[in-house]
């Protein structure tokens, strides 16, 4: 019941955010509720939660709550600091329905449902992509968005017809090709996705267009989803399956895994606007999402699922701390941005988080898993590249830092930065700010207030004119009340540097492999345990069945100190009858 | 007695020729909305009522947005270029085709679903490959449509759940569609914009030749747009733009700086053109110039002489 509330509450959420969307205010109260609400649902999601809907049951793991988790209280948190930072209207409604989707594709045992709702779940991205519609370049944009879902939605649906097909024969000498061209189109289409090399066009397109926040629906949240499903679909379909066809289709994903690894992180140094930057460096860590599909073997899937988690919450860190430092300094630009260090530390800090999150270091959790991902992704002669991919991330981060620590510029100095402030409101606000809290209901109390509003955020020279015109002849008294919502207001851009930071602490903790991360990560997905023998060529041919060696299914997790579940336990294996295996799925 | 699966998957057909080769947007979407409802009929069982319903009232959604965003009429489709008896041939020509092959032996579904499905992937083909975003967004209905329809036919009856995801999909993409399908007055803009990817080869050059050559100016930074604020660029007419060392780049044609002009004077207004002095103004012939008070700004050797400009006392004392 606890995965029919999360779902029914995502969807219930979206509804409203939509249709509320005339009303602003009330918009993101709902919008805000609702993603709070969800993130409890999938807190206290059960492990062993399952739920039987028209001959299909959907089962959640331990690996199902904490991902859910994980994308919801990302949603959450990105949406907290769109309130600081300026709120993304669409982002909200986007990411519930994106939740939605998602639940009922990582806890479905049935491969025709998972794939098609991890297709369906592509669609919001339209959402955000939509507000820049009106424009020439919203014109490319959508075009490409459309492209996309074709891609997703065939590759989806020939992803669930090879994975169904063990019943079927084939008439084909080598009916390794039609799974060979499975694997090609939906590698292909996690790689359109996600933006990767080079297909990365549209994500650049989308960078450009301003979209702030809203980046990390289409090139994080949505593109790991789909992403988990695929490499679900993969590691249950073609662990130790021979193939020339499927060989070569290896290969071009990794050719494709190696560009995005390489030129991700070159497109990240040579721009300058931190739009960009942030896209490519989400484009360069979505390479190992391809490396994990190319990896074919069952040691991959751990690792894999824990950078998916690192993914989301550091990557969706690493956008929240673009938007916060546009905000504060109002510019993009590294070239105006220098010094930002200097005047923002809190967002340095957090920065620092990020790095650590996502390069992680010698002996982490997070490092292991890029480690592993690349030795089994790649072949021997190309592991040097895991370091280049590292060292290249590195830089173009320290360049970030590097330009922080440099003399900083006009637009700098200019900027308040993230310390605390507090209103010190001179002797002629204090008395404005006083009639305001006494006689409220009159004309000259508004003016005053306002006075003071312009005061406080004044030089003392331009406040002169509006404070002699309201000065009252009291004896002025001031409410702590009002030295409070100054104060608020003055420190926006402190409220939206501890906010990322937080977000940043959450991903560096993920990627140390805390709150049961590390663990959750060997649990799977439900549609392991429905992995269907592979096909083998010499059998399909001539009726048989095949006689593959079928996947594992969800290894159980151990029971953990500090977890985010109540009965965190081994994840159920979903019984082969129950599961959506070939023999209970075709002809029910 | 015919099975109801060829009437569905003939439905079917005629529904997606009907909304390749229409022009009217709501014609469009009610071929659409018929190969959607069609489409959930073409299995052999039928599936139970709660999984046809569900499609039904997805695609009768799927077509409510579509709808609402065509409705108006100022959306249109560039509907087919063979034109309808052409598509109408190559869905018959693929629907004979999927009656006919069976890459899949034996078929867990009806054969009718797999050849109306091959129907639906070859009709397609085409608007994917437009730049038209109402037409690729039929074309990506009409590919999920021949999608499931071919798992239909080769992995038999789709679960409940598989029928409701597959209604969500639906609506998914039909809202995309209705979504990013720009405003009319954006598509003609971008249609007119020289450098836009939309735009003609005959578009671009006629554009140029009535827009002055595009002044470099520096590029400013841009503005996170999480504040709303405009890409600008202003640069007064007559003045030189400052040259520092940012890159470059050319300033839209609207967005280029007028030439400064005194008074412009209506060029059907022939009384007003007579009265001013011939030697500084020049009479407009048919299809000139749209400014013709421009001989200050018109390219001339000789260069520009600034007038001294007199000094007038200061009688009220105002700084």
């Amino acid at each position: 019941m606890t995965l029919v509330a999360f779902l029914a509450i995502s969807v219930a959420g979206m509804l409203l955010t939509l249709l509320t969307q005339p009303f602003a205010m009330l918009s993101r109260l709902v919008a805000i509720v609702s993603l709070a609400a969800a993130l409890a649902a999938a807190l206290v999601m059960n492990p062993n939660d399952s739920v039987t809907v028209g001959e299909v049951q959907l089962s959640t793991t331990w690996f199902v709550g904490f991902f859910l988790t994980a994308l919801t209280a990302s949603s959450l948190l990105l949406c907290l600091i769109g309130l600081v930072t300026g709120w993304p209207e669409r982002l909200a409604p986007a990411a519930l329905a994106t939740l939605a989707g998602v639940g009922v594709a990582i806890s479905s045992t049935d491969p025709i449902v998972a794939l098609v709702a991890a297709a369906a779940a592509t669609a919001p991205a339209a959402l955000v992509a939509s507000r820049v519609r009106s424009t020439p370049l919203g014109m490319t944009v959508g075009v490409a968005e459309l492209r996309t879902l074709a891609l997703v939605a065939a590759a989806s649906l020939l992803a669930a017809l090879t994975f169904v097909s063990t019943n079927a024969n084939w008439n084909s000498d080598d009916s390794s090709f039609v799974t060979a061209l499975a694997f090609l189109v939906l590698a292909g289409a996690v790689a359109v996705r996600s933006g990767t090399v080079p297909f990365h066009v549209p994500a650049a397109l989308l960078s450009r267009s301003g979209e702030g926040l809203g980046l990390v629906l289409s090139l994080v949240w949505i593109p790991t989803a789909f992403g988990l499903v695929a490499l679900s679909w993969s590691s249950g379909t073609f662990v130790g399956v021979p193939g020339d066809w499927l060989d070569r289709a290896v290969v071009a994903v990794q050719i494709v895994a190696v560009a995005t690894l390489i030129l991700g992180a070159v497109g990240a140094m040579l721009h300058d606007e931190i739009e960009e930057i942030v896209v490519y460096s989400i484009v360069q860590d979505a390479g190992f999402i391809l490396l994990a599909l190319t990896a074919r073997s069952d040691d991959a899937a751990g690792p894999a699922r824990l950078w998916l988690l690192v993914f989301v919450v550091a990557k969706s860190a690493l956008v929240a701390w673009a938007a916060a430092v546009s905000r504060t300094f109002e510019s993009s630009s590294l070239g105006d941005l220098r010094g930002w260090l200097r005047r923002a530390p809190i967002l340095g800090l957090a920065l620092a988080a990020i790095v650590a999150a996502t390069l992680g270091w010698p002996g982490s959790p997070v490092f292991e898993a890029r480690d592993t991902l690349v030795s089994l992704g790649l072949p021997d002669w190309m592991h040097f590249l895991g370091t280049a991919a590292l060292l290249l991330a590195l830089a173009y981060y320290v360049r970030l830092l590097a330009v922080g620590v440099m003399t900083p510029t006009a637009t700098v100095r200019r900027a308040a930065g993230d310390w605390p402030h507090w209103p010190r409101l001179s002797k002629v606000a204090d008395e404005a700010v006083e009639v305001a809290a006494i006689e409220p209901a009159t004309g000259e109390a508004t003016d005053a207030a306002a006075a003071s509003t312009v005061h406080i955020d004044s030089s003392p020279a331009a406040s002169t004119t509006s404070a002699a015109e309201g000065a009252p002849h009291r004896r002025p008294r001031f409410s702590i009340r009002h030295r409070l919502a100054a104060a608020w207001r003055m420190n926006r851009p402190l409220e939206a540097s501890l906010l990322v930071l937080a977000t940043a602490v959450i991903a560096a903790v993920v990627a140390a492999g805390g709150f049961g991360a590390s663990d959750a990560s060997q649990s799977g997905i439900a549609l392991d345990g429905a992995a269907a023998p592979p096909p083998n060529p010499s059998s399909m041919g001539s009726g048989q069945q095949p006689t593959g060696e079928p996947s594992t299914g969800p290894s159980p997790g151990p029971t953990l100190p500090l977890s985010l579940f109540p009965t965190p336990g081994p994840s159920p294996a979903p019984s082969a009858a129950a599961s959506g295996s070939p023999e209970a799925t075709v002809g029910n | 007695m015919l099975d109801p699966a060829v009437f569905a998957a003939v439905a079917v057909v005629l529904g997606g020729v009907v909304a390749v080769a229409a022009r009217d947007g709501r014609v469009v979407v009610l071929g659409l909305m018929l190969a959607a409802v069609a489409a959930s009929l073409v299995a052999s069982p039928l599936p139970n009522s709660l999984a046809v319903s569900a499609r039904i009232l997805g695609a009768m959604l799927a077509a409510y947005l579509l709808w609402a965003a065509v409705g108006s009429g100022s959306v249109s489709s560039a509907g087919s270029a063979i034109g309808l008896v052409a598509e109408g041939c190559v869905a018959v020509a693929a629907f004979a085709i999927g009656l006919a092959i069976a890459p899949v032996d034996p078929l867990a579904g009806p054969v009718e679903a797999q050849a109306a499905g091959l129907s639906m992937i070859a009709l397609a083909v085409v608007p994917l490959i437009d730049r038209d975003v109402f037409r690729m967004g039929v074309g990506v209905t009409l590919l999920t449509l021949g999608g499931s329809l071919l798992v239909e036919a080769w992995s038999g009856p789709t679960a409940p759940l598989g029928q409701l995801a597959m209604a969500a999909l639906l609506i998914g993409i039909a809202g995309s569609t209705s979504l990013l399908i720009p405003s009319a007055e954006a598509a003609e803009a971008a249609a007119e914009r020289p450098g836009a990817p939309e735009a003609s080869a005959e578009g671009a050059e006629a554009a140029d030749a009535e827009q002055p050559a595009a002044q470099p100016v520096p590029a400013p930074s841009r503005v996170s747009a999480a504040h709303g604020k405009p890409f600008q660029v202003i640069v007064k007419p007559g003045s030189a733009a400052p040259v520092d060392s940012q890159p470059t780049r050319s300033i839209e044609p609207e967005r280029r700086p007028r030439p400064m002009t005194a008074d412009p004077i209506d060029p059907d207004d022939w009384l007003a053109w007579e009265a001013l002095e011939p030697e500084h103004v020049r009479r407009p012939s048919i299809g000139a110039a749209r400014h013709p008070a421009v001989p200050s700004s018109a390219p001339t050797d000789k260069p520009a002489v600034k007038k001294p400009t007199r000094s007038r006392p200061n009688l009220h004392g105002k700084p």
